[in-house]
């Protein structure tokens, strides 16, 4: 509460889905690859992260579970569900139209 | 099967609490050595890893309160958490707990018991199909007396509005059967039953619960009487009560008033007939009423030119107005009345004025709706201004822990939590007490519920209490709007506060720069309460008025006894030699000065009406006695004795006024002024209705009340029971006996008399006539009981709240007492501080009140007799006790204050 995000909620949910789309990931993992991939320009807090899962698992669109990881050690793993992977491409659309749209502005207004 | 997965994991998260808590301490806990892992491979040491670890992840315990916050359910887990710590803080203070549950059960059991009679008075619908479509059907009404009289319809009407009227699903008629002797295996028990038309079940839409219902087939002299026995229904209790629910029930031969019967059906369960007052348990057909009426098959049937004496039930068509189809009704009354060719030309124009009227039969007849609907409504406004007061109450105490408890809030304020989840908890807790009040409310609700009836009634009359959806909706609704109406403002005022000023200073900061909300409660709590003993002194004052009536008669002394000879199966010669024989052997008991007998008893609510004319009379102008009717006793002989009537002229009646003798009456003085002017009326004769023998009158009699105590003076006339055609005033007759002393004491004497005569003859309502004259005043000695309860409740919570406001106030200004104390104020002043505070709320609150009284009190104007709703003595009296309980209050606290001592005060501080 009250700490400024980095991300807006709504891209937060799309990034976490797209992320664990190809393999189950522990929280740790999810917030190493946002930041990785980005080039480090997206830093997912912890406090912004968990809520997130939560919030995911909750809504039935990811399914979390313990496991092993390979240092050994306890992690929970969450993984896309059925429903999960269909709300991934109906975000992925709506954040395409978005992001055209945001394009089109900034280009051509 | 989604949403079920997702019901699981919510209800994992709230029964699983522990499991789920311990989970996502673990997942971040994880998350926390990752991070200082990937520190110490930076090539931190392990100390500042972990220390750099922390710092970025941020304060764990809010992620988890936010984790928590993300799962659904969430608010159960919050709601339990304020339960809890609602019940944790009214444990804390008992007395204010109990103070306020009290306040509230008692609000809410008034207001329950009170609505509940409401409730099944006054709102509840027969059990028939679509009962707003049914009305009882009559001519229109005018006044007579004080009675307000509609002119008789007859068989030959009914019959032809069964025949021709086209607006109607159905009409049936219903008559009263009174008492019925209904003996089974030789066994015989009094019956309360009706006489129905066979359309009557067709009409109302109610099915037998076992076997059949009484038919339109039944209405026919000879086809259905059953095997040479008539058809008889019985209700489902008493199927229940007297034969076990036999499911061989049907076909069952039975005696009523000596009628041979057979039962053919079982009504169903909640269906007792169309009077809520008196629910019958027997339905016999309409066609042999008057067989059973009179015991006797002698009677023959009802004929088409005789009074239907019954009520007209009919079920209108859905979508006709009611206007068009009491029109059809009054075009098929006036035809059918004026085929009549023995009407004089005034009757004639009398009937082509009137026109026929419909009462909505959806809630069934009831006397006891008319009697108690004003009473009840002015009741229901008393107890919901008590509740208001109560909850007044419990708003200023919540106030003044709020107060208390600023500190506290301040401090949760000011640690992050929000504004509206202080409120919701604030709320919880009043919701809490409220639940609490009006569930030991519901309690009281029974109790009071029965008293009420008690008083009001003489007994429950089958009105019993239920737990029906109604009524539950209204508790619940007055619980939650209760706790709104008490909690909702001191939780707003209480979590307005700055945090800051109220931890800067080392004591609770005072509300005085606000607007003392508490002082404005206080006012209007006195302000209701005023309204409340105004109403109360009102209701006390009529009363009053009321014992003082001088009735006419002495009422002391006088024992009563009520039998039906007929019942047993007494034919009418064997009726009056019991009679005769029953006088000469009271009269004989010890202490018993003299007896006599009445139709109706006094003040019953029963009484005769009788269409007799004075001959000669010549009607005033604009005088219209076609339709007049006179309250009509038919009495033994030494009644005006026994009664101590005194008559102004002429005889009593004597054991010489006989069926040999001439005919004779006796009329009151209200009557003789009303025909005969200054002329004597002795010697005057006076002609019942047509075709019989004309009586001459041979006494008048003081005025007296004879219907009801607040009656006026009523045009009555007396004649002797031994000339009325025996059956003519119904078949019941009243013993009166004068006694010296006490007269219940020989009401066990009377009773063997009785029995000695025959052990069979039915004896009912041994009372004194002190009894039946209080009876008479039950309703007001009921409504005056009641709001004096009321207004004492009413002052005792406005004094425990002014009481609270000015003991806080005092503990407030402690300090500021000292100070003035040892700047050489002396006691006088500071008591004058306090106490003119109190005057200052108890004037506005009189002023208030007196005027919200004075505006409102012509709501109770038709319940008070011989007493103004402005009257000033009533008005001053009850400010000048409201003053005096105020200032009652108000002493403990001034006490207090000027015992303040200065020193102490001051190093209080």
């Amino acid at each position: 509460m009250g700490k400024p995000n980095d991300l807006v909620q709504g891209t937060l949910d799309l990034l976490i889905l797209r992320t664990i789309a190809l393999e189950p990931k522990h929280g740790w993992a999810i917030a190493k690859r946002i930041q990785q991939i980005s080039n480090e320009v997206l830093q997912v807090q912890q406090g912004s992260l968990y809520p997130a899962l939560h919030r995911l698992e909750q809504q039935g669109w990811i399914k979390a579970e313990w496991a092993e990881t390979e240092t050994g050690r306890e992690a929970k793993f969450y993984s896309l569900s059925k429903a999960g992977r269909e709300q991934l491409e109906k975000e992925k659309a709506s954040w395409d139209r978005l992001s055209t749209a945001i394009d089109l502005v900034l280009r051509k207004a | 099967m989604r949403w079920l997965d997702r019901l699981n994991l919510r209800l994992r998260t709230l029964f699983r609490r522990k499991q789920t808590e311990s989970e996502l301490h673990r997942e971040l806990e994880f998350h926390l050595q990752e991070q200082i892992a990937e520190n110490m491979a930076k090539g931190m040491p392990a100390e500042q890893a972990r220390y750099s670890a922390l710092r970025t992840i941020g304060g764990i315990t809010q992620i988890q309160e936010q984790c928590r916050d993300q799962r659904g359910l969430h608010w159960i887990e919050t709601t339990m958490q304020d339960v809890r710590y609602s019940l944790r803080s009214l444990r804390k203070s008992p007395g204010f707990t109990l103070v306020a549950i009290l306040s509230l059960a008692l609000g809410t059991g008034a207001n329950t018991a009170i609505f509940s009679l409401i409730d099944s008075i006054l709102l509840n619908s027969l059990p028939v199909k679509d009962p707003q479509q049914l009305v009882f059907v009559h001519t229109n009404r005018t006044k007579v007396g004080n009675f307000m009289v509609s002119r008789t319809l007859f068989n030959r009407d009914l019959d032809r509005m069964q025949q021709q009227a086209t607006e109607f699903e159905g009409i049936a008629s219903t008559q009263r059967g009174e008492r019925l002797n209904l003996a089974v295996d030789g066994r015989a028990e009094l019956t309360p039953g009706d006489f129905v038309f066979g359309t009557y079940f067709q009409v109302l839409g109610v099915n037998a619960e076992l076997g059949r219902t009484i038919m339109p087939a039944d209405d026919s002299r000879t086809g259905s009487a059953v095997g040479g026995n008539w058809p008889a229904m019985i209700s489902y209790g008493l199927w229940q009560r007297r034969f076990g629910k036999d499911a061989n029930i049907i076909g069952k031969r039975v005696a009523i008033n000596t009628i041979p019967c057979v039962i053919v059906g079982v009504m169903a369960r909640a269906f007792r007939g169309l009077s809520i007052d008196d629910p019958a348990d027997v339905m016999l057909p309409a066609i042999v009423s008057k067989q059973v009426t009179t015991g006797s098959v002698s009677a023959g049937f009802p004929k088409p030119e005789e009074p239907s004496g019954s009520e007209i039930v009919a079920r209108i068509k859905h979508g006709v107005a009611q206007s068009k189809a009491a029109a059809e009704l009054t075009v098929i009354f006036r035809q059918t009345e004026l085929a009549d060719n023995s009407l004089s030309a005034a009757g004639r124009e009398s009937i082509a004025k009137r026109f026929i009227e419909f009462d909505s039969a959806a809630r069934g007849s009831s006397m006891l709706r008319q009697r108690f609907s004003d009473p009840l409504r002015a009741l229901m406004a008393a107890v919901a201004l008590v509740m208001l007061i109560a909850c007044a109450n419990i708003a200023s105490l919540l106030l003044a822990k709020a107060s208390a408890r600023q500190k506290e809030i301040a401090v949760r304020l000011s640690l992050g939590s929000s504004r509206r989840r202080l409120i919701r908890q604030l709320l919880t807790e009043s919701l809490i007490l409220s639940a609490l009040g009006c569930a030991l409310g519901a309690g009281f609700a029974i109790i009071a519920r029965n008293v009420t009836l008690t008083l009001g009634h003489g007994s429950a009359a089958g009105l019993t209490m239920r737990w029906d959806l109604r009524l539950l909706l209204f508790l619940g609704g007055a619980c939650v709007l209760n706790a709104l109406l008490f909690g909702l403002i001191p939780a707003l005022r209480a979590t307005k506060v700055d945090p800051n000023e109220v931890l800067k200073s080392a004591q609770a900061t005072p509300h005085s720069a606000r607007l003392p909300f508490g002082r404005v409660l206080v006012m209007a709590q006195l302000a209701i309460s005023l309204v409340l003993v105004v109403g109360a002194a009102l209701f006390l004052g009529s009363l009053r008025n009321l014992y003082q009536v001088d009735l006419g008669f002495n009422s002391e002394n006088l024992l009563m006894a009520t039998l039906d000879p007929r019942l047993a199966g007494f034919d009418d010669t064997r009726t009056e030699t019991v009679y005769k024989q029953l006088l000469d052997d009271v009269k004989r008991v010890p202490s018993v000065r003299s007896a006599t007998l009445m139709n109706n008893r006094l003040f019953s609510g029963r009484a005769h009406l009788s269409n007799a004319k004075v001959v000669g009379y010549v009607p005033q102008l604009g005088e219209d006695l076609s339709n007049s009717f006179t309250l009509t006793y038919g009495v033994g002989p030494h009644f005006f004795e026994t009664l101590r009537m005194p008559l102004t002229e002429g005889r009593d009646f004597s054991e010489t006024d006989n069926e040999s003798a001439p005919s004779v009456v006796v009329i009151n003085e209200a009557m003789a002024k009303h025909y005969f002017q200054d002329k004597d009326p002795i010697g005057q004769k006076v002609a019942f209705s047509s075709g019989k023998k004309q009586a001459e009158i041979v006494g008048v009699v003081r005025n007296a009340h004879y219907f009801d105590v607040q009656d006026e003076k009523q045009e009555t006339i007396f004649t002797p029971l031994m000339q009325v055609q025996i059956g003519e005033f119904g078949s019941e007759e009243t013993l009166v006996a004068r006694t010296n002393g006490d007269p219940t004491r020989i009401a066990n004497d009377v009773r063997a008399v009785i029995r000695q005569i025959d052990s069979n003859l039915p004896l009912f309502d041994v009372t004194t006539m002190a009894e039946q004259v209080a009876g008479d005043l039950s309703t007001p000695r009921l409504m005056a009981t009641l709001s004096s309860f009321f207004g004492a409740l009413a002052l005792a919570l406005s004094a425990i709240g002014l009481y609270g406001v000015l003991a806080y106030g005092v503990t407030r200004r402690t300090g500021e007492i000292g100070i003035r104390m040892a700047l050489g104020a002396d006691r006088g002043s500071i008591l004058r501080l306090i106490l003119g505070e109190t005057s200052r709320l108890l004037a506005i609150g009189i002023v208030a009140g007196l005027g919200l009284a004075w505006a409102t009190s012509h709501v109770i104007k038709s319940m008070l007799y011989e007493l103004s709703g402005h009257n000033a003595r009533v008005f001053a009296v009850s400010a000048a006790i409201l003053a005096l309980v105020a200032l009652l209050a108000a002493a403990l606290p001034a006490r207090r204050a000027v015992r303040v001592e200065p020193m102490v005060a001051l190093r209080y501080e």
